[in-house]
């Protein structure tokens, strides 16, 4: 049986604890009630002063942004209950008697989350109401109702995010203090998070914010999945001192991505030998094998870039039918195009450059993958993809065929550089599932350590060789090919 | 009953608890007796599936712990080493919650809350946070609330520390009545005095392995050999001509007596106590020598330490 009534039980008492203690009260008041005053009077200058050089539109936009602003501070203060759920517990020695009550571990997790997400979501909201009636008091325009819905379902979202975060990291960490320490390692990504939001806001198509909704509310469920997975009465109470390890870390790692060395002695006769015998070995065994285990992802991620791909092809060659360029538009594209085929290198443009930008670009999908369980590494996949669409779709604006563009403009290079985005990107979905995924008994660290080295294995084996090869194709043959099959459409001999 | 055999757990290279095995039958306490670290704690919370077992196998109350821990830690009622209370909590919210916690209905809760309460001689307290309780209520509120929820078996930690000697009695006296009622009990102690007076069963564990169990009487004759007996004289002892009955051998003589040992003295006595007679001895006391809970203690330790347990 579910039994949902035991883990409200625990949120329930952690509520009322939290109620009673005035360090928890005070700066939570103090934040509802004059933080708003303090964004209403920003607003007031603000809409002021913009009003002066006619440019309301600023304005307009500026204030759903400080709705998220009033909603985030309050949230990042409460986030000690949330940060000290276990850890708190285990340092005051109350977690024992709860651990060895029947209570199961989903019990004790959502009872913590949700008690953790109430009372800041409360404080949030009850600040957004006094921000926005400021504003009505103030007589300044009101947000438009769905941008003001926008800001706070995003609340919400955003809220779950740093509460499940916190709980993961208040089931990992020994101590307060150290939990506290980590705290930055979530206001700060999200305060970034919210920097990008502003954007998406000034940029502001009305609809926009709703990605940023789904974005974090898959990061969120996918946070409280993790921690989840990874909570284990054991390790509260097991571990006692957090250390450092990092021999251990490196063995670990480095144990996973070379594997069992090959046995070299009687076949290899220098070292050199030994050192080729022992890199294929590594690829037969540890490359191939990382594939496999990462398989079912590359098959996701290949269909979801195809999937982009012909989305945006299909909705820019919807949206754009009957438009055509003023001819000195469609004159002026062509010209570029042809210097760009004619010219060995144009615009000075390297197969060193192609190479590094590509490389920097895995990289970056990398990172911001690795810090999401592979979401926003996937988001940025999909807009390189959808990039791809597009174009293709847009080329018929030039008169040019999309598929002969694609044939001889794209795939040459692209045999290359397609697969090994696809590879890095995947990595990130492996790594991210298997976070969230119960993996044998491995911690969140070990397990970190071991996707970290299946997906070095297929990045260092398979995607920068093929980004390499990539780049020196399409600096030196792709244009070639382009331009034996599009000459005559640009009136450019061959 | 509480049964474990060979049970084992390591973390990481550290050996915490190695091949224990206890029987805990219905109606008997155990009192599990060592140096801090020795492995105590480990055992206690293998036993309520709050840690696994790296080997071996235990059953509490009829359940697996590995297999079946929601059903073992209900049957449970668990005095961690620290209290555990939640300082902003009344003792009467307290119970309520852990009541609800072990799912059981308002009215049986309320009942048992409040005949704790009395039992405890928290009643007048009940009302205030337990923050401001002393330590002895402190550690009286968390056994009341191990015992909320009426568990077949118990795993007390140091019942009585902090406490006054009078509730460090009513709680001995809880103690031996819940023993009375069939319940096992495993109490895990420094105070040698508490576990002489309430265990039927003790266990030295030490570097995680259990040295000697058995009854305090097993645990004598284990350690310190059979029983030594002192005879006094009101004149001197003679030892011209004595005859020592078979398994009694002499220790000490001295001008107001004599002190012997004996493996079975219900054969022996009668016998040494004959030949006193014949001898006109005037007898003025033949009582068993003290051998407390702490020499067997202390002489356990010491052996373990030298390596000859």
């Amino acid at each position: 049986m579910k039994r949902f009534d035991l883990a409200w039980l625990v949120a329930k008492r952690e509520l009322v604890d939290q109620m009673r203690d005035w360090r928890i009260l005070l700066p939570m008041i103090i934040l509802t009630l004059f933080f708003p005053y303090l964004m209403n009077v920003a607003a007031r200058f603000t809409v002021d002063y913009v009003n002066q050089f006619g440019a309301a539109l600023i304005a307009e936009r500026l204030l759903p942004f400080l709705i998220l602003i009033v909603g985030f501070f309050p949230v990042t203060v409460s986030l000690v209950v949330a940060l000290e759920a276990f850890v708190g517990e285990k340092e005051r020695g109350t977690i024992e008697p709860l651990l060895s009550s029947p209570l199961k571990d989903w019990h004790l997790y959502i009872g913590k989350l949700l008690a953790g997400t109430i009372v800041p979501m409360t404080v949030s909201y009850i600040g957004i109401a006094i921000y926005m009636a400021g504003l009505w008091w103030q007589q300044i325009k009101l947000p438009a109702l769905n941008f003001v819905l926008q800001t706070l379902v995003l609340t919400l979202a955003q809220t779950v995010l740093m509460v499940s975060a916190a709980i993961v990291i208040s089931t990992q960490s020994t101590s307060v203090r150290a939990a506290n320490l980590l705290a930055s390692f979530i206001v700060i990504p999200v305060a970034l998070l919210i920097q990008g939001e502003s954007a998406m806001m000034f940029w502001g198509t009305s609809e926009i914010l709703w990605v940023a909704v789904l974005g974090v509310s898959i990061m969120s469920a996918l946070l409280i999945r993790l921690g989840l997975v990874h909570f284990k009465r054991e390790n509260l109470l097991g571990r006692e001192i957090d250390m450092l390890n990092l021999g251990w870390a490196w063995g670990v790692f480095w144990r996973q991505f070379t594997g069992p060395a090959a046995d070299v002695s009687r076949d290899a006769q220098s070292r050199l030998g030994a050192f080729l015998i022992n890199l294929a070995h590594w690829y037969r065994r540890e490359v191939l094998g990382a594939l496999r285990q990462m398989m079912p992802a590359i098959v996701l991620t290949f269909l979801i870039g195809l999937g982009a791909a012909a989305a945006t092809y299909l909705y820019v060659d919807w949206s754009l039918p009957s438009t055509r360029l003023p001819a000195e538009v469609l004159r002026d594209a062509i010209t570029a195009i042809r210097a760009f085929l004619i010219d060995d290198s144009p615009g000075g443009v390297s197969s060193a450059t192609i190479f590094w930008h590509n490389l920097r670009a895995e990289l970056l999908i990398m990172a911001v993958g690795l810090f999401s369980f592979g979401v926003l590494g996937l988001l940025l996949y999909i807009g390189n993809f959808g990039f791809i669409g597009g174009v293709l779709a847009a080329t018929k604006l030039l008169g040019l065929s999309p598929a002969i563009v694609f044939l001889a403009g794209i795939l040459p290079h692209g045999l290359f550089e397609l697969p090994s985005v696809i590879l890095s990107s995947a990595g990130m979905l492996y790594i991210g599932v298997r976070l969230v995924t119960p993996f044998e008994d491995k911690s969140i660290g070990e397990t970190l350590l071991i996707t970290l080295a299946d997906f070095l294995k297929v990045f260092l084996g398979l995607c920068v060789p093929l980004l390499l090869v990539a780049s020196l194709v399409e600096i030196n043959l792709t244009p070639r090919i382009l331009l034996a099959f599009l000459g005559q459409t640009l009136q450019i001999q061959p | 009953m509480i049964e474990c055999e060979d049970l084992t757990k390591h973390f990481n290279h550290f050996k915490a608890v190695e091949g224990v095995s206890l029987l805990v039958r219905p109606g008997e306490v155990l009192a599990l007796l060592g140096q801090n670290g020795a492995g105590k704690t480990t055992t206690v919370r293998m036993l309520t599936s709050m840690l696994s077992p790296t080997r071996g196998w235990a059953t509490v109350a009829g359940y697996d712990v590995v297999r079946h821990p929601a059903e073992v830690r209900a049957s449970v009622g668990v005095l961690t080493e620290m209290h555990g209370l939640y300082g902003r909590m009344t003792a009467h919210e307290y119970l309520d919650f852990f009541g609800q916690v072990y799912d059981l209905d308002p009215a049986r809760r309320k009942r048992r809350a409040t005949q704790l309460l009395e039992y405890f001689g928290l009643a007048e307290a009940a009302g205030r946070r337990s923050g401001e309780y002393s330590k002895g209520m402190r550690q009286k509120l968390a056994l009341a609330r191990a015992l909320i929820h009426e568990p077949p078996v118990l795993l007390l930690d140091e019942p009585t520390s902090a406490m006054d000697p009078e509730s460090a009695q009513l709680v001995r006296h809880e103690i031996a009545r819940l023993r009375s009622s069939q319940r096992s009990i495993i109490i895990c102690t420094h105070n040698l005095v508490e576990a002489e007076m309430l265990a039927d069963k003790i266990a030295i564990i030490y570097h995680g392995r259990i040295l000697v169990s058995g009854s305090l009487e097993d645990l004598r004759r284990t350690l310190l050999g059979p029983a030594e007996y002192e005879v006094c004289l009101s004149g001197g002892w003679q030892a011209d001509g004595w005859q020592w009955p078979a398994g009694a051998r002499l220790l000490e003589a001295g001008e107001q007596g004599f002190s012997y040992q004996v493996e079975n003295p219900r054969v022996a006595n009668p016998l040494i106590l004959q030949q006193l007679h014949q001898r006109n001895a005037q007898v003025v006391a033949l009582q068993e020598k003290p051998r407390s809970l702490e020499m067997i203690y202390l002489k356990a330790m010491t052996q373990a330490a030298a390596g000859a347990l």
